[in-house]
């Protein structure tokens, strides 16, 4: 449900968005069809009552969510955003939401029903439910108490009741929807006819959804409405948004969502018991009670314990135990994770004829996937090696991190060997590296060595490299060898073509450069070039379309030449000086900056005469921007032309730079650039973010 | 003063001696040219390339062989093989013009050396194919060098040796090509256009059986404008057929007299680039 703000998609969904919703309008007398009966009327009246009073009481509590986020890939820092929705949940701000929206957030906004924006700061994450606590900053509202939400509870919810789905919809804030439950236990089996449960995971590879049956309904919900509150008639919020797809959604029950988020405003985080093993029910195997230990983790709790897959599980710490379909997996495993860490759990089993007492002592359920960071100098990015990634890696130890990616042309991948995406990074200078933390604190140290000596493991061989520093100082682009030229563009007259006009094949003028030497001399657009110093200028295929201009760049800059034109049936010949190329696009120098995260480069005569822009417009263009960043979240795009920064003129890129130098030393909180995009001169405001990371995010930000 | 003339007569002698062709090395071309082998340079590069529409900008390693051309460590190169061939894809694929290729940690690694040199983009011409990059610091002693001044024509039917490197798996160990002269070529400029069609050795030297420079090995791609009319289409393809493309990628020979006129401006580039420093 996490959409990013491409303002392209955004804008073709909403375009389709709002060819639905003009939908009922454009059906003559609908409503008065209905409005001739009464009882019918009556009934909606009423219902129509009972929704405004239902969104009345959660709505004022919804806020839309914007997330800057940070993503680790291929040996770089990649910024994003992304969209979600939320319910504030208690009257000190907590904003209950999915984990996916905020993944990988290093920024959160959250727009209240009021419209306005205050940031908020992250409190907690489960992804094993795919839910999340924001905590809003209230310092912002100057006092005010925040709306808030109730829950009701899921238990209740039956197929065919009306519910809401309030959130925001491709980004577009404060929406709501009406639908019916559709079932209110589902879950998603491995395959037709499948016993087992799906393995779900949220986009990173993390694993979702274990503990969860869903809500199904059928009020629309669309990217943007994740973490958004499912509401029953009563005015209670019964489910958060998670999945959709088309009339089907999914909300995770609020009994579940209510459990979790309060665990994660007290402590943080959900700890929960494992026991490393999973079940399948009964349906379809000759067993009548009990349920089948589908897979056991060699080396998890319940593999030392003894048990096996395969195993009948007929009694949990003495209680009985029968699972005759999918849908009751969720609950046991549920149950099972809220048993105690360090639980001795006993598993009455039957294996064949035996029966078996056998003692699980739970460990903590540590979440699936460690934290990530890039180390941009050394040119790759890594992560944290988990307990459940050490044992999917077949790793001995947790030790060490895993190398994620690689930048291309960085020194880890220039080095011999070069480290690859799935290396174990196991030493630097001979130190060992325990953890992501030790790997972020060696960096600091060991960031200027100009080489350093690294130990690696891949697929279970142990390996030495060097990386070597490297100057990444940005080059100016090659520039061509200066040749002649001659500013007329041409086009080839060819023998058909040649054959409707003056019977003559050759190249015709198309367009005369202004302020160049080709529009001092006397040559009109229409005129025929046929020779040049008297060698045939005569082109016979498309494939001589550059002939001319081959001829002239093989000429000295300075010559004098002289062209034979073809005017109006007239032979003429022109005397004309041949000038210096004009730099090309591709050959104009480019700065890019890091805070602001956009590059320019110099305008070309070629970017005049495209934009016929006057010769006096002076500015940089924007090549890229990073969506994510401070140009891009101001609505800066390619093309654009700095015009001016603040109060200072931007004539090129020296003054491009010493501006952007000033303002990284004053450090305002707004910057104003004027823009010239296409005819119309623009201003947009840039808001930069010059405080530090949060603390427990920190890191990353330090390395990268 | 005797002594003197004496000594002078002797290291005159003894020059003479070393410069006398050996008579199996004269008759045999191949012993010949791979004693140019110390004039032949590595150039290990990386490309910031950035294309747009391509989302993320890419960075990619490259090596290539190039040639020192006097003993200030100017060095020449296929523009092609450090980048050039990013812009001839562009063309290709219609793609935009609006791309940039820049190559930097430029080193030249010089005879067995190992660590390299870095150098600097000086300027490059792709009419021709051609790239020039300066060493950037002099170097100790002057080094051997290619002197594309001193040259000769080819001429149709005539036998060519073209000089490159193999593979570092094998030891880069010189190796000697015979090719012959199918054609010349006046378009798009003068070129010698081997027998048989190569798709490789990108700016390597191109020498006459007596051992004189007679060119290097270039690419010479349309522009987009002349891809433009799909190069007889039709039927056969955009490419007009199999045939047509292998033309558009095989190495042809660019006159050493032509890489003679372009390397002395470009001589003129790296001064004026020296005096704005």
């Amino acid at each position: 449900m996490k959409i990013p703000l491409s303002p392209t998609v955004r804008r073709q969904l909403l375009s389709s968005l709002l060819v639905f919703l003009a939908g009922p309008f454009t059906v003559p007398g609908f409503f008065c069809a209905h409005a001739a009966e009464a009882a019918p009327e009556a009934f909606r009246d009423e219902l129509q009552e009972t929704i405004r009073e239902a969104r009345d009481r959660v709505f004022p509590a919804l806020v839309s969510i914007r997330v800057l986020t940070v993503d680790y890939r291929g040996g770089r820092e990649i910024k994003g955003q992304s969209v979600g929705s939320g319910t504030i949940i208690t009257a000190e701000g907590h904003v209950l939401t999915n984990q996916h929206v905020i993944d990988g957030g290093r920024t959160f906004l959250c727009t209240l029903s009021d419209k306005r924006e205050i940031p908020a700061t992250l409190l907690g994450e489960d992804p094993l439910t795919d839910l999340a606590v924001l905590q809003l900053e209230l310092e912002a509202l100057d006092g005010e108490t925040v709306p808030v939400a109730e829950f009701g509870s899921s238990e209740h919810l039956e197929i065919g009741d009306y519910v809401m789905a309030m959130g925001s919809p491709f980004s577009l804030s404060r929406s709501v929807s009406l639908g019916i439950v559709s079932n209110t236990e589902r879950v998603f089996a491995g395959g037709f006819g499948s016993q087992e449960l799906e393995e779900m995971q949220l986009e990173r590879g993390q694993r979702t959804g274990l503990f969860t049956r869903w809500i199904q309904h059928d009020a629309v919900i669309s990217p943007g409405n994740s973490g958004g509150p499912l509401v029953n008639l009563a005015g209670e919020v019964v489910g958060v948004n998670e999945l959709g797809s088309g009339p089907l959604g999914f909300a995770i029950p609020s009994d579940l969502a209510r459990r979790v988020a309060d665990e994660l405003i007290e402590h943080g985080e959900v700890a929960r018991a494992w026991h490393g093993l999973s079940f399948r029910p009964i349906q379809g195997t000759p067993f009548d009670h009990g349920t089948l230990v589908s897979s056991v983790v060699v080396d998890g709790p319940a593999g030392q314990a003894g048990i096996e897959a395969g195993d009948l599980v007929t009694a949990i710490d003495g209680e009985p135990l029968t699972l005759r379909f999918t849908e009751e997996i969720p609950l046991l495993l549920d149950r099972l994770a809220n048993l105690p860490i360090g639980h001795n759990t006993r598993f009455s089993i039957r294996r064949g004829e035996k029966g078996l007492d056998l003692e699980v002592t739970t460990e903590k359920l540590e979440k699936d996937l460690g934290d990530a960071a890039s180390f941009t100098s050394w040119g790759f990015t890594a992560r944290q090696i988990t307990p459940r990634m050490a044992r999917e890696l077949r790793l001995e130890t947790g030790r060490g991190v895993l190398i994620t990616g690689v930048r291309r042309g960085g020194p880890a991948q220039l080095a011999e060997p070069p480290l690859e995406p799935g290396d174990i990074l196991s030493q630097l200078e001979q130190r060992p590296v325990e953890s992501l933390a030790s790997l972020v604190e060696m960096h600091r140290e060991l960031e200027d060595l100009p080489e350093l000596l690294v130990g690696f493991a891949r697929r279970g061989t142990d390996h030495l490299t060097l990386l070597e520093s490297r100057e990444d100082s940005a080059e100016d682009p090659p520039r061509e060898l200066p040749k002649a030229w001659l500013g007329l563009a041409t086009q080839a007259v060819l023998p058909q073509l040649a054959a409707r006009l003056d019977g003559v094949t050759g190249f015709r003028i198309s367009r005369i450069y202004p302020g160049t030497l080709a529009a001092e001399a006397d040559l009109e657009t229409g005129d025929l070039i046929i020779a040049l110093d008297d060698e045939p200028m005569h082109p016979e295929s498309l494939q001589d379309s550059a002939l001319f201009h081959r001829r002239i760049r093989g000429r000295d800059i300075g010559d004098e030449i002289r062209l034979t034109v073809l005017r109006d049936g007239a032979r003429h010949e022109v005397p004309v000086t041949l000038e210096r190329t004009r730099l090309s696009k591709e050959e104009a120098r480019r700065h890019s900056d890091g805070d602001f995260e956009l590059s320019v480069r110099e305008l070309t005569f070629f970017d005049r005469d495209e934009q016929q822009w006057q010769d006096d417009l002076r500015g940089v263009l924007v090549e890229n921007v990073d969506p994510a960043g401070w140009a891009g979240l101001a609505g800066l795009r390619p093309g654009d032309l700095v015009l001016r920064i603040e109060d200072q003129e931007i004539r090129g890129l020296k003054s491009f730079r010493r501006t952007l130098d000033e303002i990284k030393e004053t450090r305002p909180e707004q910057v104003i650039v004027v823009v010239r995009r296409g005819i119309q001169t623009r201003f947009h405001f840039l808001e930069p973010d010059w405080s530090p990371e949060s603390p427990d995010r920190a890191h990353s930000r330090e390395a990268s | 003063m005797r002594s003197f003339s004496f000594l002078r007569c002797s290291l005159a002698l003894l020059l003479l001696v070393a410069m006398a062709p050996d008579p199996v090395a004269s008759a045999n071309p191949y012993h010949q040219l791979t004693r140019h082998r110390e004039a032949m340079v590595d150039l290990k590069y990386v490309l910031d390339i950035k294309v747009p529409g391509l989302g993320s900008d890419r960075e990619v390693e490259g090596s290539t062989t190039c040639l020192l051309i006097d003993p200030e460590g100017l060095v020449l190169c296929s523009h092609t093989e450090i980048g050039g061939y990013v812009g001839l894809l562009q063309q290709l694929s219609g793609g935009s013009s609006d791309y940039s290729v820049v190559p930097r940690q430029i080193e030249v690694l010089i005879g067995d050396d190992t660590e390299g040199v870095p150098a600097t983009f000086v300027t490059r011409d792709r009419d021709r194919d051609l790239a020039w990059l300066q060493l950037q610091e002099a170097p100790a002693e002057p080094l051997p060098f290619f002197d594309f001044a001193s040259s000769t024509p080819l001429a149709v039917g005539q036998t060519f040796y073209r000089l490159r490197l193999m593979d570092r798996f094998f030891g880069q160990a010189p190796i000697v090509e015979e090719g012959v002269v199918g054609a010349v070529l006046d378009k798009p400029r003068r070129l010698y256009a081997p027998s048989t069609p190569t798709s490789s050795g990108f700016g390597t030297p191109v020498f006459t059986a007596d051992g004189r420079l007679a060119g290097i090995t270039v690419l010479q791609a349309p522009t987009a404008e002349e891809l433009a009319s799909g190069l007889g289409g039709g039927a056969a393809g955009p490419f007009g057929g199999s045939e047509r493309l292998q033309d558009l990628v095989s190495g042809l020979i660019l006159p050493a007299e032509d890489v003679a006129r372009a390397t002395r401006l470009a001589r003129e580039v790296a001064a004026a680039e020296k005096e704005g420093e």
